[in-house]
């Protein structure tokens, strides 16, 4: 069991062509028992994170603390991690069983002990089938679930675990999402898990940290990240499709606010607070944010509209996708798949005000 | 143009050989061969070098080189590769030492073997002035590197020290590209250093290595020149091998039949001892998943 707590900590690799600063002046307070997923584009420095607070990498600046207790000069055997790796680094020699077995051989456990949390391991994974066979024998997705399978048959302070399930398909991965959440509400364990995943990262965490470009953007529960997102970063990383983003102008008589799209007709109206923010802060312009999914046909008391062209109607099954154009601008709406409107026709969509995000048009940052 | 080829393999290996299978069936020796009349003996040759103590003697010597020569290289070369890879983390530094360690490899082995002829001299050999100052010896004290209990001793050290190189080259290389993450799951798992070695890196190594055997094995199998600079097999043949034998009756005595006949037995152990290793070698290959 353990608190981690990040502060400040930056990875520099040295390297012929410059350094490469891969995380930069990291903050994150894990409280014991968490649940974080780690989430962010290939190359942020989400494993580099990782590796340092498992204790694979020297970390080149910053405190990495457990339960309040610097580790940065322990191994991580002192540190007592279970690492699931994002390359598998399964054992060549080691068939499935003792791959599974090392971690608590090595610790002196008996044989029969042994025997029954590899069976119970194996069960909980799938991969009862394929315990005497060798990693090299395994497919991908075989590999990454005994991977994961040598980091849950411990007992750590902490798992961290590293994109274990990008191998495996949607089924199984539906069902080793909903294994790995069982046993964290189980064992009440602190566990770090990354991901380039949302979905994975959403279904899973209680707090995600989004990272881009080495940096920590943003560190809350879903619902923050989805409807108070720090940056237009996050707001376009989460959500599937990503939110749309439109540069506007402040038309403001006072009383109230319209951000008409630039070289469009459109105009959105943000709620009272998100106004006053903008006055006070004085901006002449801004980035308005919308979620396709927040544009509506269906039109509720208070709602705001715009009208826009149906430049292409996607069909997706559940939902159609409608790509959209008003003048210069383009965005796109999430609507019933029996929206019928083809293209070129127009159509008029709704909106609640305190859906519309803005951003500051320099900084990018969430407007409030 | 396909045909040089194959015109050179006929000349240098084929018609040498049916010639060794022709003679080692007839007594030809130096008179006959000058005479060039020979009478076939049938397998009298072989009976010969089979029955003789000298040849018996001999196998039991190259039996003891074996194990204490090409196996004593193996695992020092072992050792001290993991030893390098382990202690010494600088790339320009790792190879500066595998240069110096490779150096007496790059000796030729004649030159070798007469170098330790001096170095193990007993009145004034570097070795012995050694013992003398660590005090290992005393006074008057001297050890006689050549005599009949120690020759072949001496042929095992100055080979071990000419050929350690070879196979630590070879598993230092092997220990080069093992999986950096496997270490590292490892060392998560909190193994000791003894657990990783023992359960991860010699098993992962166990291919590399038999295969710096088999070649040590191969090339002390044939091992010649040494004998013949540092000990010429004496004193009393105490220090024999087999293709030794062949070499003296052969090329001195010039007993061309009977030496055909020590070749090909000599031929047949190695073919036989080889196949073994091969059947070993893949057998280690397809645990290892190299072949199907
Ligand atoms: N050992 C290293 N030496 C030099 N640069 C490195 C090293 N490891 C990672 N980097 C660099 O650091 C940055 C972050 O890498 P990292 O592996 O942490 O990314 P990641 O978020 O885990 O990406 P992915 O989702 O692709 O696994 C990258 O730009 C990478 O090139
Ligand atoms: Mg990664």
């Amino acid at each position: 069991m353990a608190r981690v707590t990040l502060d400040k900590v930056n990875k520099i690799y040295p390297s012929r062509h410059g350094d490469v600063h891969a995380v930069q002046d990291l903050d994150l307070a894990i409280e014991d028992g968490e649940f974080v997923a780690l989430l962010g584009p290939s190359g942020c420095g989400k494993t580099s994170t990782l590796r340092m607070i498992v204790g694979l990498e020297a970390i080149s600046g910053g405190v990495i603390a457990f339960d309040g207790q610097p580790v940065n000069d322990q191994t991580p055997e002192q540190r007592n991690v279970a690492m699931a790796f994002e390359t598998y680094a399964l054992y060549p020699t080691f068939t499935v069983a003792q791959n599974l077995a090392f971690p608590l051989e090595v610790k002196g456990v008996d044989k029969a002990t042994r025997d029954e949390k590899v069976a119970e391991v194996a069960r909980l994974l799938r991969i009862e089938p394929i315990l005497d066979s060798f990693p090299r024998q395994l497919s991908g997705g075989q590999q990454q679930r005994v991977s994961l399978g040598r980091a849950l048959i411990r007992d750590p302070a902490v798992f961290i675990l590293d994109e274990v399930m990008s191998h495996l398909d949607a089924h199984l991965k539906f069902q080793m999402l909903f294994e790995l959440k069982r046993i964290h509400q189980t064992l009440e364990r602190t566990i770090v898990y990354v991901t380039h995943d949302q979905m994975e990262a959403l279904a899973l965490a209680d707090r995600v940290a989004v990272m881009s470009d080495a940096k920590l953007q943003q560190f809350g529960d879903r619902d923050t990240l989805y409807d108070r997102p720090a940056n237009t970063f996050v707001a376009g990383f989460i959500g599937e499709p990503p939110t749309n983003f439109l540069e506007a102008e402040v038309r403001d008589d006072g009383t109230t606010m319209r951000l008409t799209i630039r070289d469009a007709s459109a105009a959105f109206v943000p709620d009272g607070p998100r106004a006053a923010a903008i006055r006070d802060q004085g901006l002449r312009t801004v980035i308005v944010g919308i979620r396709p999914q927040n544009l509506h046909v269906r039109h509720d008391e208070g709602d705001e509209q715009i009208t826009a062209t149906v430049e292409i109607n996607e069909y997706q099954g559940e939902h159609s996708i409608l790509s959209l154009r008003d003048g210069a601008a383009e965005f796109r709406a999430m609507v019933p798949p029996s929206v019928k409107t083809g293209e070129g026709e127009t159509i008029d969509l709704s909106y609640r005000s305190r859906d519309v995000m803005v951003f500051h048009p320099e900084t990018e940052v969430f407007i409030s | 143009m396909v045909g040089i080829p194959i015109l050179v393999i006929v000349l240098i290996v084929i018609y040498p050989t049916i010639w060794m299978f022709y003679h080692a069936f007839h007594d030809t020796n130096m008179m006959s061969l000058f005479r060039q009349d020979w009478q076939p003996v049938g397998f009298q040759n072989f009976e010969a070098v089979l029955t003789s103590e000298r040849f018996r003697n001999s196998l039991w010597h190259l039996a003891i080189y074996l194990t204490f020569g090409a196996c004593l290289q193996v695992v020092l070369g072992t050792i001290l590769a993991l030893i390098l890879y382990e202690s010494v983390k600088t790339g320009w530094m790792r190879v500066v030492l595998l240069i110096i360690m490779v150096l007496p490899m790059m000796l030729p082995p004649s030159i070798t073997g007469i170098l330790w002829r001096f170095l193990l001299q007993a009145s004034n050999g570097a070795v012995n002035h050694i013992l003398l100052n660590v005090g290992i010896l005393e006074g008057t004290e001297r050890i006689d590197w050549f005599s009949v209990d120690l020759s072949l001793w001496s042929l095992v050290i100055a080979d071990t020290w000419q050929w350690t190189a070879l196979p630590l080259l070879i598993v230092f290389s092997g220990r080069v590209s093992l999986p950096p993450a496997v270490y590292e799951a490892a060392k998560v798992d909190g193994a000791s250093g003894y657990q990783v070695m023992r359960r991860l890196t010699l098993p992962m190594l166990r291919e590399i290595i038999a295969i710096a055997f088999i070649l040590r094995f191969m090339d002390a199998y044939k091992f010649v020149d040494k004998v013949y600079v540092m000990t010429s097999g004496g004193p009393a043949q105490s220090s024999e091998l087999p293709v030794y034998i062949a070499f003296q009756t052969g090329i001195r005595e010039f007993q061309v039949g009977l030496a055909a006949g020590y070749a090909i037995i000599i031929f047949v152990g190695a073919a036989l001892i080889i196949t073994l290793f091969l059947q070993y070698l893949k057998r280690v290959m397809r645990n290892a998943g190299v072949v199907d």
